[in-house]
């Protein structure tokens, strides 16, 4: 467990607080049974004995108190800390790791492991091990003292005892199964129930809460099933031990009140036995108990630890300062080997040329957007800034030439002001204001509680529409040497659209000023029309390329597609 | 069953606490006198009372986990089929997520209440009650001891939890906050590796754990103290009955073998004081899921009518004056409008105008604060709104498909729907190309997973055509569909029986409608004819220019 190393220290003097403890604890019974003996009966109590006994046992509970709390102290500092450096490097490798990586993850899968499975090494791991540890320790000594009071006594004790271990052991296997099942039933208990919340209003719409009510009940009664049994076989481990352990007890009792009358040992001696019967059975109950948890425990772990193990996306290369060239040559990509996508691209993009891509859903537009941000890398064929091949740059300062928006727009939670200065966080006030105007969200961000400091979240409050202009204005702040807009205003009305068209045209086209290059992906045809290339592309293919009235003269692919936007409709 | 589960607890109960008083008639009679047998004897009943405590605990057990599956159960079950009945503005304002988490995890969590508390809790007051009166019998003096032992026993796990609950609480907040900022990392991924801002976002992430770590460290720092402290009390109590004891052996009001069962009885209480504070913070956490399934249960029932006869009128849906609040300002004002049979209505505006809350009053999903509206005649509020809704074919913005198959998902109109009508809904929803690829019997995932956007809403377009209805409501259905299948999907809609509404901010989706509302910012700005429009409402005009 290599987040535990560097903590290595603290683990090591919990160990050694828990050896203390262990052994000041099983001196208890002792000095209880040695005080028990003190008192015989009448006028033959030794009260100076029992003093004496008495303050050795308040020493012992004091040790006990003293190291048990350092125990739990260090261990639990150990612990958190441990939890600590292992989810930082969850989230180091998940920030660092390919887009590919987190692309094919769900991302529900992966939270979990950096937030619930990561406490598990908490809960079930380090607290595991010193209840371990301290039970292995109570077990030996608690032998030991058995030993020395009577072996016989002792050894009928440790015979029998394992008993308990493997009643609990058979009751947790035969339980495995139900549990096994349970979980599956939850599962699938959870799946109609979202499903059902999900579709409320078509649920309530078509008359279909009957029909929902009759799939939960059938998975709800499956549900009653299993768990009734997971629940009543591993509840019986509990009886059954104690069961065991009543036994082991009565046998000592008789073994030891029978060696009393034989004066082989005194009552005190069998006090003290009768508690390390008792005390003894504790430990190994807890132990397999333990055992389970720590095994679940150590499967998650290992869920974040093989997060940890992602390896990072490399970000070698020189410095990308490109002049807005750029050329693809022989580009194919496919996610999947068996199912190509960008099959033997070519495009010339010469500096300050802006490009449109349309298409179907499905058609790689988003795609050649994921190579040209190198989010991912082509299979083969070479994308060339000013002439040099992207892979020979590295990754950042590629991304940090473009600027890209996309339909998916992001907000982290934070104030409006710091998602919209996210690429420029020392803008003036000034300058944000002005990029907020320039995506005409000014006035809305004026009209927030707290203007610009309101704190905004993924979750409520804000529309698509506002959140895709936030993250226009990002980009308009930070005024980046190349753009690329993913359909990045389809979720804003088309007045809104407009107006945020055209203050894309003056950052691509500055009055003074050299022009950009820019790559636009757009589902509404009227907003491309300005393109100097517009590229049609079709299963990963360019099928058309040329401008807008070439192409409409063509009456291709394109010509249709814009036909059927704006044809007149017919009854 | 219900009152079976304690019986057998009281029982086992009582049989644990014969033991010490055994074992203490074994020391003091059967080791005095020397006489083996005796001690035999009794310590074969201690076998036998292990055995009989057992069987009674297993039943006992069998019964807790039939009581508390059984409640589970029905208060799933109760809680799923109320939530089916709340109208759907109730539900919204609870939230989707935090509905399923009450039917499942936290009834669960309720199940494992009621269970832990028959299973443990029935059992404690016996073993403590019956351990205090038990040394009552043996000395009453020194059984004041045990009492004080309890009280300060109690008061001790009491203040420690008291001191850990509010630090646990921040711990789980913290945990949440870790969540959130992985999932924002996570759809963020994008963004945040084209503005290079991976140690940026790094750092902000290890300021949460570092964070969490140092709650959670504070919060073990108290609650490190509840094992040597509950040691420490249970110990000088019995360091206090020994000494005293020893005084009273020493003038004879007291056995030496009663000493020995007094002990004993104080470890058995400590065991089960012990374990309270386990259950406790299991029965904090638990009530406040009780009282998120309660306030399920408790909520009233939306109002509703019980006219189910819809009457063959020529004026299908009327908007009078309507004003409806989500909460606070009217988010839509003074709806008014007429539709008439087989007639087509448009209702274009930007986003937030209120389009779709228009969708939610007709389908009475929201009842409004002012005006009225009737279907075919009467009042909206005059139905059985089931009734109403059978006639309706409504078509939510965000297509709603469930696990499956195709006609599974498309049958929820009508469960009798033919497969001639399926693939007739299809064609017209311009879903002829669904069938072909995946057929009727087509898998369809949760969410409809395996599906494009667009495919999605032809699968929901085609759902309301499975069965015939008085009036269709569009609800921006076609936003995902290119401009040539949407153009095709609204010229076969034409040939459908009924009047129908189309809810767009499109102008191709509405324009060849009967009649065209534009909504801004809540109200009606114009109302006509796309051709009346183009020329009397500026807005529609600009909608108009802006998408050609």
């Amino acid at each position: 467990m290599k987040y535990l190393g560097p903590h290595k220290w603290l683990l090591a003097l919990a160990f050694l607080c828990a050896v203390v403890t262990a052994v000041a604890m099983l001196f208890t019974p002792v000095i209880i049974g040695d005080a028990v003996d003190c008192i015989v009966g009448v006028s033959d109590v030794n009260f100076k004995r029992l003093g004496i006994y008495l303050c050795i046992l308040a020493g012992l509970i004091a040790a006990v108190m003293l190291f048990q709390w350092l125990m739990n102290l260090l261990a639990q500092r150990a612990a958190h800390l441990a939890v600590a450096s292992a989810r930082k490097a969850g989230f180091s490798a998940l920030t660092d790791a390919p887009i590919s990586y987190v692309d094919s993850k769900s991302p529900g899968d992966i939270t979990s492991r950096i937030s619930v499975d990561a406490d598990q090494i908490a809960d079930g791991i380090v607290q595991g091990a010193t209840q371990i540890f301290t039970g292995i320790v109570t077990i030996i000594g608690t032998l030991v003292f058995m030993i020395r009071i009577s072996p016989w006594i002792a050894l009928a004790v440790a015979a029998l005892t394992p008993l308990s271990l493997l009643v609990s052991y058979f009751v947790a296997r035969g339980t495995h199964k139900h549990f096994t099942e349970q979980t599956a039933v939850r599962g699938e208990l959870y799946s109609r129930t979202e499903e059902t919340v999900r579709n409320r209003n078509i649920v309530a719409a078509y008359g279909y809460s009957e029909r929902a009510e009759k799939d939960f009940d059938e998975t709800n009664q499956n549900l009653k099933r299993c768990g009734f049994k997971a629940t009543f076989f591993s509840s019986l481990v509990n009886p059954s031990t104690r069961l065991i352990n009543s036994l082991v007890y009565a046998v000592a009792a008789v073994m030891g009140t029978v060696f009393a009358i034989d004066g082989k040992v005194t009552v005190g001696g069998i006090t003290q036995l009768l508690l390390y019967a008792n005390q003894f059975a504790r430990p190994l109950n807890e132990i397999t108990g333990v055992i389970t948890e720590f095994q679940t425990s150590l499967a998650s772990a290992k869920r974040i630890l093989d997060l940890t193990e992602v390896k990072p996306q490399n970000d070698d290369g020189q410095a990308l300062v490109s002049n807005g060239n750029i050329a693809i040559e022989h580009l194919d990509f496919s996610y999947n080997p068996e199912r190509p996508l960008i099959q033997d691209m070519n495009i010339e993009v010469p500096q300050g040329t802006l490009v449109a891509i349309v298409g179907r859903t499905g058609c790689g537009k988003t795609t050649l957007i994921n190579l040209l941000m190198r989010f991912y890398d082509p299979n083969s064929g070479k994308i060339l800034f000013d002439g040099e091949d992207a892979e020979s740059f590295s990754r950042s300062s590629v991304r940090k030439n473009f600027g890209m928006v996309l339909q998916d727009s992001w907000i982290f939670k934070g104030t409006v002001r710091d998602n919209i200065a996210y690429g420029k966080p020392d803008a003036t006030d000034e300058e944000v204001r002005a990029a907020a105007r320039a995506a005409h969200i000014d006035g809305f961000i004026e009209r927030m509680a707290d203007g610009y400091n309101t704190v905004i979240d993924d979750g409520d409050g804000i529309s698509q529409g506002q959140k895709q202009l936030i993250n226009i204005a990002r980009i308009m702040l930070v005024d980046p040497p190349m753009l690329i807009l993913d359909e990045a205003t389809s979720n804003i009305d088309t007045r809104t659209e407009k107006r945020v068209q055209a203050a894309f045209d003056r950052l691509l086209r500055p009055e003074n000023g050299s022009k950009k290059t820019g790559f636009v992906v757009a589902h509404r045809l009227s907003t491309i029309v300005n393109a100097d290339i517009i590229l049609v592309m079709d299963s990963g293919r360019i099928v058309e390329r040329g401008k807008h009235d070439e192409l409409l003269k063509k009456n291709g692919a394109y010509a249709s597609l814009y036909k059927a936007q704006f044809a007149p409709m017919q009854n | 069953m219900a009152i079976a589960a304690p019986i057998c607890k009281l029982i086992e109960a009582i049989f644990e606490l014969a033991v010490p008083m055994i074992i203490a008639s074994v020391i003091d009679v059967g080791i005095k006198s020397g006489d083996k047998s005796y001690v035999i004897k009794y310590c074969i009943i201690i076998g036998v009372l292990a055995v009989l405590g057992f069987l009674i605990s297993v039943t006992g057990q069998f019964l807790a986990a039939k009581v508390g599956i059984g409640f589970g159960t029905r208060l799933r079950d109760a809680t799923f089929k109320k939530i089916n009945k709340l109208s759907v503005s109730d539900t919204d304002a609870i939230g989707g997520a935090s509905l399923v988490t009450r039917v499942t995890g936290d009834v669960i969590a309720c199940q494992n209440a009621l269970n832990m508390f028959l299973r443990l809790v029935l059992r404690m007051p016996f073993v403590v009650i019956g351990a205090f009166v038990m040394s009552m019998i043996i000395d009453p003096v020194l059984s004041l001891m045990f009492l004080t032992m309890t009280v300060i026993l109690a008061s001790t796990i009491y203040l420690v939890l008291r001191l850990t609950m509010p630090r646990v609480k921040k711990a789980q907040k913290n945990l949440d906050e870790i969540s959130r900022t992985t999932s924002q990392s996570i759809t963020g991924s994008r963004v945040i590796r084209a503005f290079s801002k991976q140690a940026d976002t790094k750092a902000e992430f290890n300021g949460v754990a570092n964070e969490t770590a140092k709650t959670n460290i504070g919060a073990a720092r108290i609650s490190a103290l509840l094992t040597p402290l509950t040691f420490a009390v249970v110990n000088l109590a019995i360091i206090a009955v020994l000494w005293f004891g020893g005084v009273k052996v020493n003038i004879g009001t007291l056995t030496q073998g009663e000493t020995v069962a007094l002990i004993n009885y104080l470890q058995q209480a400590f065991f089960v004081i012990v374990n309270i504070g386990n259950v406790f913070s299991v029965f904090t956490r638990s009530s406040a899921c009780a009282a998120r399934v309660n306030e399920i249960l408790d909520a009233p029932l939306p109002e509703n009518g019980t006219d189910t006869v819809i009457e063959d009128c020529d004026e299908v849906l009327r908007f009078d004056g309507v004003c409806f609040a989500y909460d606070g300002d009217y988010d839509v004002r003074d709806i008014s409008f007429t539709l008439k049979k087989n007639q087509t209505l448009g209702i274009i505006g930007g986003t937030g105008s209120g389009k779709s809350t228009i969708i939610n009053l007709a389908e009475k999903f929201y009842t409004p604060q002012k005006g009225d509206i009737y279907f075919c005649g009467k009042p909206l509020s005059s139905y059985d709104i089931s009734a109403v809704r059978k006639v309706m074919g409504y078509v939510p913005q965000r297509a709603a498909l469930i696990r499956g198959t195709l006609s599974k998902n498309l049958r929820i109109a009508d469960e009798n729907a033919t497969d001639e009508r399926l693939i007739s809904a299809l064609s017209i929803a311009q879903a002829n190309e669904l069938v072909q690829s995946i057929g009727l019997d087509g898998v369809i995932e949760n969410d409809g997973k395996n599906l494009s956007g667009g495919q999605k809403q032809r699968v929901s377009i085609a759902r309301s055509l499975c069965r015939d209805n008085i009036l269709y409501l569009f609800d921006d259905v076609t936003s995902a569909l290119d401009y040539r299948t949407e153009r095709d999907f609204i010229n076969a809609v034409k040939n459908v029986d009924g009047a129908k509404i189309f809810v767009s901010q499109r102008i191709s989706a509405v324009s060849t409608c009967d009649n065209i509302i534009v909504l801004d910012g809540g109200k009606i700005v114009g109302v006509g004819t796309h051709d009346r429009l183009k020329s009397s409402c500026p807005l529609y005009a600009e909608f108009c220019a802006s998408q050609s």
